[in-house]
């Protein structure tokens, strides 16, 4: 890339032979480190339908206390930065750096909207005392209860912490490409993070029948 | 430096639009779905819609209908390694003491997992 296009060009790193071997070699790490995360994520999963099969009333009563309306809108929040991401790693393809940035942004302040709306809920169930074991102290009809709010803040927590370090990577995103740095020739950061973000959003896929639609 | 990363394929926009749209439609059907009650069938609708949107997600979004097939077939081992996880962690539970009652004892562990009949 020449100095007129305001892009800064791409070094490939010494031990790689070519842009294409770099990318790829940064793209098998990605996977493997997404494979991980299904795994961590997996065990969540596991221990939620071992309790769902071993206590099938309670968990039906529990997720009454969920705002089902509060979890659509966060589907539709993930669901449209999942796409403004995609269109970011587009326009980074295409050296499109204005747009690009756009839709970082974009992405970032749905990611925002997120853990806002994840804030108003984690208050009210703090407020009302539907807490994981040991700090439970709410009114149901079931005493197994605190278990479901257990699975509940681990998996939406771990889940939040997850959205808090994509919102960190889209800030690095965005202070890189401001300088140029992401255009046609290079934009694997950009790719990257876009892999993290649809794993974020896919697990949300999954967290938000399980958790506020069992009934 | 005109690097080979040009032929790198980038695909067209469209595929992303009726993506999201796809996303958005299943998304309200899945809502609709849960007003109704199909008892035991509630859980499996709601995993299969679940699981279309996540192929959607994984075809187009993380662009797994274009990478290499390498790259697919680490990614969706990682779920059929789930799926053994998953089944046989359920088949255990669901099936203690049905060979000997002793089975269902937690023996003084905090654990809260024991068979259903001994709540």
């Amino acid at each position: 890339m020449d100095s007129t296009t305001g892009f800064v060009e791409h070094h490939v790193a010494h031990h790689f032979d070519s842009a294409e071997h770099e990318f790829d070699a940064a793209k098998l790490g990605m996977w493997a480190f997404l494979i991980q995360e299904v795994l961590f994520f997996g065990g969540l999963f596991v221990a939620y339908f071992i309790f769902r099969f071993l206590y099938p009333a309670m968990f039906v009563d529990a997720h009454h206390h969920l705002s089902w309306q509060l979890g659509a809108l966060n589907t539709l929040f993930l669901i449209t930065s999942s796409f403004t991401m995609v269109m970011a790693v587009r326009s980074a393809q295409v050296s499109e750096q204005r747009n690009m940035l756009r839709y970082l942004v974009c992405t970032f302040l749905l990611a925002g909207a997120f853990l806002v709306v994840k804030y108003i809920e984690y208050s009210a169930k703090i407020h009302h005392g539907f807490l994981p074991p040991h700090f439970f102290h709410g009114q149901g009809t079931f005493d197994t209860m605190p278990i479901f709010f257990g699975l509940y803040f681990a998996m939406t927590g771990l889940h939040g912490l997850h959205v808090l370090g994509g919102m960190a990577a889209m800030i690095w995103l965005i202070r890189r490409g401001r300088r140029g740095e992401f255009h046609a020739d290079y934009f694997t950061p950009v790719e990257m993070v876009g892999l993290y973000w649809h794993l974020v959003d896919l697990i949300w896929i999954f967290l938000f029948p399980l958790l506020y639609l069992v009934g | 430096m005109m690097s080979d990363m040009h032929k790198h394929f980038v695909v067209p926009a469209h595929y992303y639009v009726k993506t999201f749209v796809a996303l958005l439609v299943l998304t309200v059907v899945t809502v609709l779905v849960a007003q109704f009650n199909f008892g035991k069938w509630n859980i499996v609708i709601a995993m299969a819609v679940a699981l279309i949107k996540a192929c959607l997600v994984g075809a187009i979004f993380m662009g797994l209908k274009w990478d290499k097939k390498i790259n697919v077939a680490f990614f969706v081992m990682s779920f059929a390694f789930l799926a053994i996880f998953l089944t046989f962690s359920l088949l255990d539970v669901s099936s203690r003491a049905q060979a000997d009652p002793l089975e269902s004892g937690t023996f003084n562990l905090k654990s809260p997992v024991r068979h259903p009949q001994n709540k």
